[in-house]
């Protein structure tokens, strides 16, 4: 099994499609950077016009490497879903349009196997993916902008707020979002398989995972009652922006933040334990299919 | 002699096509066993069932005495196959395609046992170039090798010739050829080319729509005494169920016009005799002399031809 991970990672990473993700997130990242230490007090008096009377901001401070980090993953993980289906979408499909995937499949390795390896592969690209957008984005932002207590801008219901969260108390919550992301980007990565055993080139299902997930992304941003009680509890993008639940820090009855508390962390266990269900649905019926299915590529 | 492959009344349909139809044929150990067939006769699709890339709607396939079916993984230990033409990572060099086959065949890699594989097919010199770069015919030879790294005892190659210009056709040959003689391996070659066969195998089938026509040694087949007999007659009907309760089966078939049949040249006489005895009146025996000739004529698809498998 390693050995068959260790030939899934060498193909994906001598890919040079592989790379396309990296750059572009390196590429939307350095703009937002180069755009924030330029021009970031315009940013900032649009998202504070509403309050500015009622608080104290030293917004010179507001502007730093944790909120930086805040903004670009507020940004990105609604586009890096697309990125992984690349890669995830093309698992099978990919091999069958080469031509390799017969070949693989007459040697001693069970499709269940295969398929579990291939999927643990683009787990590890999604990781890596991640890591390096913490790199860049976490950990770049710290070095140009700087420590300072973070500010999250939060609308719930009809109310608009901002929460503080001091700088002692944020690094564990960017952990724990990178790893809610990871859980929730697999999910992707298995709708992505899913299709992938189905098709005999890449774009059928690289365009479908990206349309399904576009399509509910829309949905689970409508904010229409019956929608919001029928409809969104059962899509999965609506539980890919959880990771923000951990920046929602906890307030006391004088409503001053809860060093290290979460506001409603059963949401986020209910959000990961619907996530890690819909990864489990997908890659079953990805395994069954793929088990059943003739190579005819 | 060993039976190393053996496949029973194996059937696919694809919707309302068949492409395969109750085949059964065996190959024996040392063999090289021609797969003999026009384009859509049901080979590549018997093949992909051999190595378990499509499941069959019925029928079983033994392979190492074992069933494909529940030991799929310890067969496959010991099979190479080129399926069609062999594609391989264009992205990655011949060396790294090679080493990445050997991994998933289980085997443990060093850099001298591949090396020995890409100078066996002629590729040493180029074994750090991209397969992107490659020819059809060096493509071809690295899917020959990616089939042989492994020391397989069966190797299986769909239509090895196709796309390749006649020194590539020659080498690939000469391949098979060296393959059986001097490592004594099992080789079975699907091609759509009876003079391909013709040069390499010692047995062959012919499949046609999917139903075996004859197997057989290959001399015994292409031996002039043995001819390939064409009769008209009055009822070719009755004429032709006559001959399927005889001893002169192997090949029989009927098509509007006509019986054919594999028959030995001393045994015509008999043949003439038993169907005039069973009032049959003959207008018009004549032999088509070469397997080629039957081959071609089998083939045709202006023809409706109806086969007695045996």
């Amino acid at each position: 099994m390693f050995t068959l991970l260790q030939i899934e990672l060498h193909k994906i990473y001598s890919r040079p499609r592989t790379y396309i993700a990296f750059a572009a997130i390196t590429a939307i990242v350095l703009i937002f950077q180069f755009a924030f230490k330029y021009d970031g007090q315009s940013y900032m008096d649009l998202m504070l016009q509403n309050i500015q009377d009622n608080f104290e901001i030293d917004k010179s401070k507001a502007i730093n490497g944790y909120f930086m980090c805040y903004i670009i993953l507020n940004t990105l993980l609604i586009q890096v879903p697309i990125l992984v289906a690349l890669v995830a979408a093309d698992t099978i499909s990919g091999e069958a349009n080469m031509g390799t995937l017969r070949l693989m499949l007459t040697k001693p390795v069970s499709r269940t196997q295969l398929l579990l390896v291939k999927f643990l592969a683009s787990f590890i690209f999604t990781v890596c993916l991640l890591i390096w957008m913490a790199i860049i984005a976490l950990f770049l932002s710290l070095l140009i902008f700087g420590h300072e207590d973070m500010l999250v801008f939060r609308v719930k219901g009809e109310e608009s707020f901002i929460l503080q969260i001091t700088k002692d108390d944020i690094m564990w919550r960017y952990f724990a979002a990178f790893g809610y992301a990871a859980i929730a980007l697999t999910v992707i990565v298995a709708l992505g398989m899913l299709l992938s055993v189905f098709a005999e080139n890449s774009i059928g299902p690289i365009v479908a995972t990206v349309c399904i997930v576009l399509f509910f992304t829309i949905v689970s941003n409508m904010n229409i009652p019956v929608i919001d009680r029928n409809v969104k509890p059962y899509l999965f993008t609506s539980y890919l922006v959880g990771w923000k639940g951990f920046f929602y820090i906890g307030l006391d009855s004088a409503e001053q933040p809860i060093k290290g508390s979460i506001e409603n962390w059963p949401a986020i266990q209910k959000s990961i334990y619907i996530l890690l269900g819909h990864i489990g649905f997908f890659l079953s019926m990805a395994i069954i299919s793929f088990r059943k299915k003739d190579i005819l590529s | 002699m060993n039976t190393i492959l053996k496949t029973n009344q194996l059937s696919k349909s694809f919707k309302d096509f068949k492409a395969v139809d109750n085949l059964s044929f065996k190959v024996n150990q040392g063999d090289i066993f021609g797969f003999l067939g026009q384009n859509g006769a049901g080979k590549s699709t018997t093949i992909r069932m051999l190595l378990s890339l499509i499941q069959p709607d019925s029928g079983s396939i033994e392979i190492f005495g074992m069933n494909l079916q529940t030991k799929r993984n310890d067969i496959l230990r010991n099979v190479g196959a080129v399926i069609e033409k062999p594609d391989l990572y264009k992205y990655l060099s011949a060396y790294d395609n090679l080493k990445l086959f050997a991994k998933m065949s289980g085997i443990k890699v060093s850099k001298s046992l591949l090396m020995d594989q890409l100078e066996l097919v002629g590729l040493a010199s180029r074994y750090n170039s991209k397969v992107g770069t490659f020819s059809q015919g060096m493509k071809q030879r690295l899917g020959i090798a990616v089939a042989l790294v492994h020391n397989p005892e069966l190797i299986v190659l769909d239509e090895p010739t196709n796309g390749l210009d006649p020194q590539g056709i020659a080498d690939i040959r000469n391949l098979i050829l060296t393959l059986s003689r001097d490592r004594n391996k099992t080789v079975l070659v699907s091609s759509h080319l009876l003079s391909e066969i013709e040069l390499i195998a010692n047995r062959m089938i012919i499949i046609h729509h999917g139903k075996k026509v004859v197997e057989g040694e290959v001399k015994e087949l292409l031996d002039p005494s043995k001819t390939i007999l064409k009769i008209e007659t009055g009822d070719n009907s009755k004429a032709f169920e006559l001959l399927s309760k005889s001893n002169w089966t192997k090949g029989l078939t009927i098509t509007q016009n006509q019986i054919q049949l594999e028959i030995t040249k001393s045994d015509i006489p008999d043949l003439v005799r038993f169907l005039t005895a069973h009032q049959t009146d003959i207008y018009l025996i004549q032999n088509l002399h070469s397997l080629e000739d039957y081959f071609l004529k089998l083939t045709n698809p202006k023809e409706d031809v109806h086969v007695v498998t045996n």
